[in-house]
């Protein structure tokens, strides 16, 4: 019962931030409602036991890619929803377009659910005890894409550095 | 000790068994344990702050709180205990009270030290006006200190406090207390933003720059950890720093190698950053931002982002503690307080966490008292180029002297938690594991010195940076 009201909460709070964030004028709040969807969608990873996933979608998408994008918001000219208003035209067709693609989508999704075969066991690990798998999966199977994507970060990371340290020096340069 | 640990299971099955999985766990950890926590920490956070007024007082050479005494809150305490009393009834024993030898020799004692401020404090912070400003975000700013809190609190759900006392046992614990601290800084986030005034955004985005940025070399510190104890729970990482015998502390992740002192020391830093304490103060810096991102607030919403600030302090005090310091084990004959009865090992494990919590507490208020504080760019200099680097430095180092002295062999069982696949590099690798960083980095100080004498980038740009002194 409270199992089920908690699910429920967590898809709420997951599709209200997410509609919030797609509705809400005010660009500072509509980012802080993406932040409230994205812990929604931690929560149903819990549910799923993925406690890893969970904590990696916190760390990276709230505590990182979320504080980016509020970072950006600020920089936008008009942060306190005097945006342009949408057409008219515009809205009516986004809703028949979004009516379409919902549909599509219900359809094609109670047919691969229908024809989906029942689940085997297919968790070797207790519960709660996955992080082992991982690392096994990301260092084995995975290991080229997880460097390539680690060496990826790495440069990005020292050409951050490398350029503001350019900028300064000019700017030193520049100022005597 | 399992008696948390099963309150909390019995609670989740009457919740909705396994079925209801860690959310219910959650919400029984919050009923049964967040509580006496939150119980036990926001007194802990008043009282860290008349121990900070009583430190900086004695560092400064000052007295200090010094007038005001327990007789107020005491007097009103009578008067509520005995409300049923006549009002004279009710004077006359709360004079009998007082002449009682104990109090009457404490109650001056507790005068001179200052502890009613303690209640002083409290009662005025909670009878403060509650004002939000015109230009200010409404929600947001109202919202802001609850997140502040929730950020400090969650991440204690999965630290261990004594042996088999944690929470929330997980296989990601280290990750969970990260990812919710993480929380902090959306709401600084909130705060500056909210506030709709000029100065507590600029504060606000200060904060949250300074503590994006140091998330990075506390989440390396971290993973240095992490590769060298093999597990990502903080009770395993304990457990690994056992070592039967008399001297526990040889265990202890910080004597395990020269880059662990490094990654200490890089941790701790890092730490004070996260808790935006003098030296990395810069964001609340009174005397050209008010008081940052918290200039709006009063009352007690000002009081919550206050005790989140103490909380914190904490919560890197025991993380140093339990990554680099054997946790709430006994630095010497752990084997023995493990082998004692549940409850005076659990009061005995709580206590050493304690001491070891208050000797980070005490440093840092001894660093926010002694030291002026960064700059901006001095701040993001010293992480980006200082911090960031030693640490990437010391991971590397661990990493390379887990493959030199290798040999990962069954830990010892330490009670009912078995270490598992412990490396045990005994004496000899120990002092290889010392020797060889140490004659390493000794060789490169020399070979730098021998080719750049005194004028070193690094020691040229220390003595040409101007002072941070100035700023006061």
């Amino acid at each position: 019962m409270i199992a089920a009201a908690l699910f429920l909460a967590c898809c709420g709070l997951a599709i209200a931030g997410a509609l919030g964030a797609a509705l809400v004028r005010n660009l500072f709040h509509a980012a802080l409602l993406l932040g409230l969807s994205l812990c929604g969608v931690a929560g149903l990873y819990l549910f799923l036991h993925a406690y890893y996933l969970a904590c990696v979608q916190i760390v990276v998408y709230v505590g990182g890619i979320l504080v980016l994008i509020l970072f950006a918001t600020l920089f936008s000219a008009d942060v306190m929803g005097r945006l342009q208003r949408t057409p008219r035209w515009l809205l009516a067709l986004g809703t028949v377009g979004a009516a379409v693609a919902g549909s599509t989508a219900w359809q094609l999704g109670s047919q691969v659910l229908a024809a989906r075969p029942a689940p085997a066991a297919v968790r070797e690990t207790p519960p709660g005890h996955d992080v082992g798998a991982i690392g096994d999966l990301l260092l084995g199977d995975w290991l080229l894409p997880f460097l390539a994507a680690g060496f990826l970060l790495t440069v990005a990371l020292v050409g951050a550095v490398a350029t503001v340290r350019r900028h300064q020096r000019t700017r030193e340069v520049a100022h005597g | 000790m399992n008696g948390l640990g099963y309150s909390v299971d019995a609670l989740a099955q009457w919740l909705g068994g396994p079925e209801a999985g860690w959310l219910a766990i959650a919400i029984a950890v919050l009923l049964v344990q967040v509580a006496p926590l939150l119980l036990a920490v926001f007194p802990l956070a008043a009282v860290g702050q008349i121990f900070e007024r009583k430190i900086a007082a004695a560092i400064q050479r000052r007295h200090g709180p010094n007038s005001a005494g327990l007789e107020g809150p005491l007097l009103l305490t009578f008067r509520l205990a005995f409300c049923f009393l006549p009002r004279a009834r009710q004077d006359r024993l709360f004079a009998g009270f007082c002449r009682l030898p104990m109090i009457r020799s404490l109650l001056p004692l507790a005068r001179r030290l200052g502890l009613g401020q303690l209640a002083a404090d409290g009662v005025k912070m909670l009878g403060k006006q509650d004002i939000v400003p015109r230009s200010a975000d409404g929600v947001v700013f109202r919202l802001a200190p609850y997140v502040a809190l929730c950020g400090a609190f969650l991440p204690f759900c999965v630290l261990p406090f004594a042996h088999h006392v944690v929470m929330l046992e997980s296989d990601v614990s280290v990750l969970w207390a990260i990812a919710v601290s993480g929380l902090t800084v959306m709401a600084l986030k909130m705060a500056g933003w909210g506030s709709g005034n000029k100065w507590s955004l600029l504060g606000g985005m200060r904060a949250v720059a300074q503590m994006v940025s140091y998330e990075i070399p506390i989440g390396l510190c971290v993973a240095a950890v992490v590769l060298w104890c093999g597990t990502m729970d903080l009770h395993g990482i304990v457990a690994q720093q056992y070592r039967p015998g008399v001297l526990t502390l040889t265990g202890w992740n910080l004597l395990q190698s020269p880059f662990f002192a490094v990654l200490a020391g890089v941790f701790f830093f890092a730490g004070l950053a996260e808790c935006q304490r003098t030296p990395f103060d810069m964001a609340e810096a009174e005397s050209e931002l008010v008081s940052g991102f918290n200039t709006e607030y009063s009352g007690l919403r000002w009081g919550m982002f206050a005790m989140a600030e103490y909380a914190e302090m904490v919560l890197i005090g025991a993380l140093f503690a339990t990554l680099f310091l054997g946790g709430y084990q006994s630095p010497i004959g752990e084997q023995w307080i493990v082998g004692l009865h549940p409850l005076p090992a659990t009061l005995l494990h709580v206590l050493i966490l304690g001491s070891k919590v208050l000797l980070s507490y005490l440093t840092m208020m001894w660093i926010r008292w002694t030291l002026p504080r960064y700059r901006v760019d001095q701040v993001m200099r010293l992480c980006w180029l200082t911090l960031v680097p030693l640490a990437l430095v010391a991971l590397l180092g661990v990493a390379l002297t887990m493959l030199a002295i290798g040999g990962v062999a069954d830990g010892a069982a330490y009670g009912r938690l078995a270490a598992r696949a412990q490396l045990a590099p005994g004496l000899l690798g120990w002092l290889f594991a010392w020797a060889i960083p140490v004659a390493g980095g000794w060789l490169l100080i020399r070979a730098a010195r021998a080719r750049h004498g005194q004028r070193h980038p690094a020691l040229l740009q220390l003595t040409q940076t101007p002072r941070p002194g100035g700023h006061g």
